[in-house]
C-alpha cells in the first residue's frame, strides 16, 4: 500500500516513511460493480485513493440516465480537499468495477495531528499546494477568457463607431465591480 | 504577550473579516505568524505586488485597505477593495507564477510581510506549533478554490444561456475571479 502511494502525485514529496505513516492512518474500504462511493450534495468528509479497480464520477442526464464525467483508475485521488474541509460533494462517485480504496476522513486527520504530527502537517501542505496549483490553473484561464475577451470587444466597437479610444463597455463592467469582489 | 503581538500588529478585533481568521488565532499561532514574517506601515499608494511581475512576499492586512486593479489596453480599472485580515498574493508567491492583478495601498496600510522561504517554512512538516495555521490557510485556500471554480461554472453557463453572444464569458465575471483570487477573503 505505502508502495503505491509513494507513486500518486499528491504523496510525491513523501518519504517511504510517511508513505507508510500515512497508511496507518487510512481504511480499506471495498465496493461492488455500480456501488455508490459517494452522492452529489451529501456532506463529504474524507479523501479517497483507489488501489484497485476503478470509479466513475457521474452526473445526472437527461431522462435519469447519469452521464460519466471522469474515470478514477488506480492511484487516483479522490476528495483531498474534503478531509482537511468537509463540504457537499460535488459530484456521485460509483465503482465502475470492483474496487477496494484507501480513505482517510478529517477525523483521522485529527488523530494523525497528535500522533504522527510530521505525516499531517506534509498532508495540509502537499493538499494546500494541490490546490493553489489548480487555483492557478483556474486563473490562467480566466486571463485567456479576459484577453480574448478583449478582442472580441475590440471587434465589436470598432465596425460601429470607429473610435477606438472608447471604453465604454469595460468602463461600464469596471463600475460595477468596484467593491462587490 | 498574545495581547500585545495583537496590539503590536494591529489586528482590530471589530473587523468582521480579521475576525474570522486572524484574531481567532491562538497567542501562539498569532506569535507563529508575527515571527514568519515583519511588521510593516506603507504610505498610501505603496505599491504591494506589480501585474505580470513575481511576487515575493505575500501580505496579511493588519490595518487599511488595499486596492486590487488591473490594466488593461493601458487602461487602469479598479476591480475590488480588502480591508483587514485580507491575505494578498499568496498564491503568486508560493508558486512563483505571476500575479495577474496589481495590488495597492489605498490608503496608509499597516500588513504582516511574509517571503516565499519564511511561508514555505510555515508549511513545512517540521512547523508542529503553527498547524491551526496552516490549517487556516489551506481552508481559505481550498474554499476560494471552490468560490472560483464555482464563479467560472456560473460565467460559463451564463454565456451559453443568456449572452449576446454564446460561448463568450462576460468580462466582469472573469475579472470578479480574477480579484478573488489575488485578494483572499480570510476564512474561519
Amino acid at each position: 500500500m505505502a508502495n503505491l502511494l509513494s507513486n500518486v502525485r499528491l504523496f510525491e514529496t513523501f518519504s517511504e516513511r510517511e508513505c507508510a505513516d500515512l497508511v496507518h492512518f487510512m481504511h480499506e474500504k471495498r465496493f461492488g460493480v455500480g456501488e455508490t462511493v459517494c452522492t452529489r450534495g451529501q456532506h463529504g468528509n474524507t479523501m479517497l485513493v483507489v488501489v484497485q479497480g476503478a470509479l466513475c464520477a457521474v452526473v445526472p442526464g437527461k431522462q435519469n440516465v447519469h452521464a460519466e464525467v471522469a474515470r478514477l483508475d488506480q492511484g487516483a485521488v479522490l476528495g483531498e480537499m474534503f478531509c482537511i474541509d468537509p463540504a457537499p460533494r460535488p459530484v456521485t462517485v460509483v465503482a465502475k468495477e470492483s474496487t477496494t480504496v484507501l480513505e482517510i476522513s478529517r477525523d483521522d486527520l485529527t488523530r494523525m495531528r497528535q500522533e504522527a504530527p510530521r505525516v499531517a502537517a506534509a498532508l495540509v501542505g502537499a493538499v494546500f499546494h494541490e490546490v493553489l496549483r489548480r487555483l492557478r490553473s483556474v486563473d490562467d484561464r480566466v486571463d485567456r477568457e479576459l484577453r480574448a475577451e478583449r478582442k472580441g470587444a475590440d471587434s465589436d466597437e470598432r465596425p460601429s463607431d470607429g473610435d477606438h479610444s472608447s471604453t465604454g463597455p469595460w468602463e461600464a463592467c469596471f463600475a460595477r465591480l468596484r467593491g462587490s469582489a | 504577550m498574545g495581547g500585545l503581538l495583537r496590539a503590536t500588529a494591529g489586528f482590530r478585533v471589530s473587523d468582521s473579516e480579521a475576525e474570522s481568521t486572524l484574531t481567532s488565532l491562538s497567542c501562539s499561532e498569532l506569535e507563529e505568524l508575527l515571527r514568519a514574517g515583519q511588521i510593516r506601515m506603507l504610505p498610501a499608494s505603496s505599491l504591494l505586488c506589480d501585474e505580470g511581475q513575481l511576487a515575493s512576499h505575500c501580505y496579511v492586512v493588519a490595518q487599511g485597505t488595499v486596492e486590487v486593479a488591473k490594466t488593461i489596453d493601458g487602461r487602469h480599472h479598479t476591480l475590488s477593495r480588502h480591508g483587514a485580515g485580507s491575505i494578498l498574493a499568496l498564491m503568486a508567491t508560493l508558486d512563483g507564477g505571476p500575479c495577474r492583478v496589481s495590488i495597492r495601498a489605498a490608503e496608509e496600510l499597516k500588513v504582516v510581510a511574509i517571503g516565499r522561504d519564511d511561508l514555505l517554512k510555515l508549511f513545512g512538516v517540521e512547523q508542529g506549533a503553527c498547524a491551526t495555521l496552516t490549517d487556516r490557510l489551506a481552508v481559505t485556500a481550498i474554499r476560494r478554490l471552490r468560490r472560483a471554480t464555482d464563479e467560472l461554472a456560473k460565467a460559463i453557463h451564463r454565456s451559453l444561456v443568456a449572452s449576446e453572444r454564446p460561448g463568450r464569458l462576460a468580462a466582469p465575471d472573469l475579472a470578479i475571479i480574477h480579484a478573488g483570487n489575488h485578494a483572499w477573503k480570510a476564512e474561519g
